[in-house]
């Protein structure tokens, strides 16, 4: 290595660097080999009433290993372990030469990734072993979930019986708006919102619907399409005297297997 | 027809489950159900907590997906829920049994599978076995990072410990593990 770095000029170029300058407080501070919970929390920007109760709370182990990360993050020999994993988590951008053009560094880097690649097929296969959820495990939970279905406003409906008052609620109604809306080739509804008072009978209203456009498909008559499925079906299915829809094409997607063959 | 939703991205379906869309949910759950019982099976080690852990959390995730501020980010945010759940219930549980003691996620399948043991088996049971032998906490510390992804803020706050005090398990158990690594060419 030409410009061999000495571990001083290595921290000197990390606390004027752009990245993580804040992320390591360790680092930031290379002498607390006290592991002085106070200063290293301080240096996180965390008020120091809290850190010094953090400091207060933690058990013997827990200092013992502060106590080790001051010195892990102060290593005789080069660049800590730690600034390393930060690092590779990065995606080692921007380029480090401090940790690229040292080799024990770069073999740590390796082990690291090395390390990180076995944890990820671990985890696959772990993901893969798990069972299929039995039936009933997923209607359990989505009998819980429709016990607190989101219902929002109540809208109220002309009631043919002068007793009897009817309402829709809101979260019907946006489950219309999410039909209309997917109903129509190429778009799906991201979130819609009836804007108005909707308590009231006969209260104007303006619908907002988010929507996300097939990849391809012209984006104006799309819209378009939308606001006039979303009034058609508003009209049939409720008493709401819309005003105005108004469609914003919020994102682009792909169908899975458009993917895989490459538009 | 419904549409079919099984395309669509994290964000449009975390999206329409807030907004009240429950087959959006359903598709949002079944898509990472096997992530999250696998995150909670290592937290809790025990296949039949990691069910219940699951269970409340995705209540839990529907409960709150009307907060979440970035959808495209639910994932990592249903992983914590399901971290924060994991440890409630190993919590409660404590008392009655040292969750040491209790069976790990050890032979999962895809073992049978023999292309796959060829390739990294040695190296997936050493990495098993060599987390197995982590202090407790040094293990929990490892999955919460390098399973669930979760901040060190995170980390510290389900674990109700400092920040720096995380880092020092994380290396620890980075050290450990990369040094045990040796072995399993």
């Amino acid at each position: 290595m030409s410009d061999d770095p000495t571990r001083s000029s290595g921290y000197d170029g990390d606390e004027s660097g752009p990245t993580r300058a804040s992320s390591d407080p360790a680092e930031t501070t290379p002498s607390s080999a006290g592991a002085d919970a106070t200063a290293d929390a301080l240096a996180q920007g965390l008020d120091p009433d809290r850190a010094v109760a953090a400091g207060d709370a933690v058990t013997t182990a827990d200092a013992e290993a502060e106590l080790d990360a001051a010195v892990d993050a102060a290593p005789d020999d080069g660049v800590s372990l730690e600034r390393i994993a930060d690092y590779l988590d990065e995606g080692r951008q921007p380029y480090d030469p401090l940790i690229e053009d040292d080799p024990s560094a770069l073999a740590q880097l390796n082990a690291l990734r090395r390390l990180r690649g076995v944890s990820d097929q671990l985890l696959s296969d772990e993901v893969a072993a798990t069972p299929a959820p039995a039936p009933s495990w997923i209607a359990d939970v989505m009998s819980r979930v429709r016990l607190e279905s989101r219902s929002g406003r109540e809208i109220p409906l002309t009631s043919t019986h002068e007793r009897t008052t009817l309402h829709i609620t809101e979260g019907a109604v946006r489950g219309l708006i999410r039909e209309a809306g997917d109903a129509v080739d190429g778009a799906l509804v991201i979130s819609c919102a009836i804007v108005g008072d909707v308590a009231q009978p006969d209260a104007i209203v303006t619908v907002d619907v988010a929507i996300s456009a097939l990849y391809g498909v012209a984006v104006q008559p799309l819209a378009d399409e939308v606001r006039l499925a979303v009034v058609r079906h508003l009209e049939q299915q409720t008493e709401l005297v819309v005003e105005g829809v108004d469609v914003t094409v919020r994102d682009v997607h792909q169908l899975d297997d458009e993917h895989d063959g490459g538009l | 027809m419904a549409v079919d939703l099984s395309d669509a991205a994290d964000a449009v379906l975390a999206s329409r489950a807030a907004e009240g869309d429950e087959r959006a949910f359903e598709q949002l759950l079944r898509r990472h159900l096997g992530l999250m019982t696998a995150y909670a099976t290592r937290l809790t080690s025990s296949r039949a907590d990691a069910n219940d852990a699951v269970q409340e959390a995705s209540i839990a995730i529907w409960r709150e997906l009307p907060t979440l501020s970035e959808p495209a980010a639910v994932r990592g945010w249903m992983m914590r829920i399901v971290s924060r759940k994991s440890f409630d219930l190993v919590r409660s549980r404590r008392p009655a049994s040292d969750v040491d003691e209790l069976e790990l996620p050890s032979e999962p399948g895809g073992r049978d599978d023999p292309e796959r043991a060829v390739v990294t088996g040695d190296a997936m049971s050493g990495l098993r076995q060599a987390l197995r032998r982590l202090p407790e906490t040094q293990r929990q510390v490892w999955t919460l990072r390098e399973v669930g992804g979760e901040s060190y803020a995170d980390i510290a706050e389900t674990l109700g410990t400092s920040v720096t005090a995380v880092r020092g398990l994380l290396a620890r158990a980075r050290e450990t593990l990369t040094r045990e690594m040796e072995a399993w060419r």
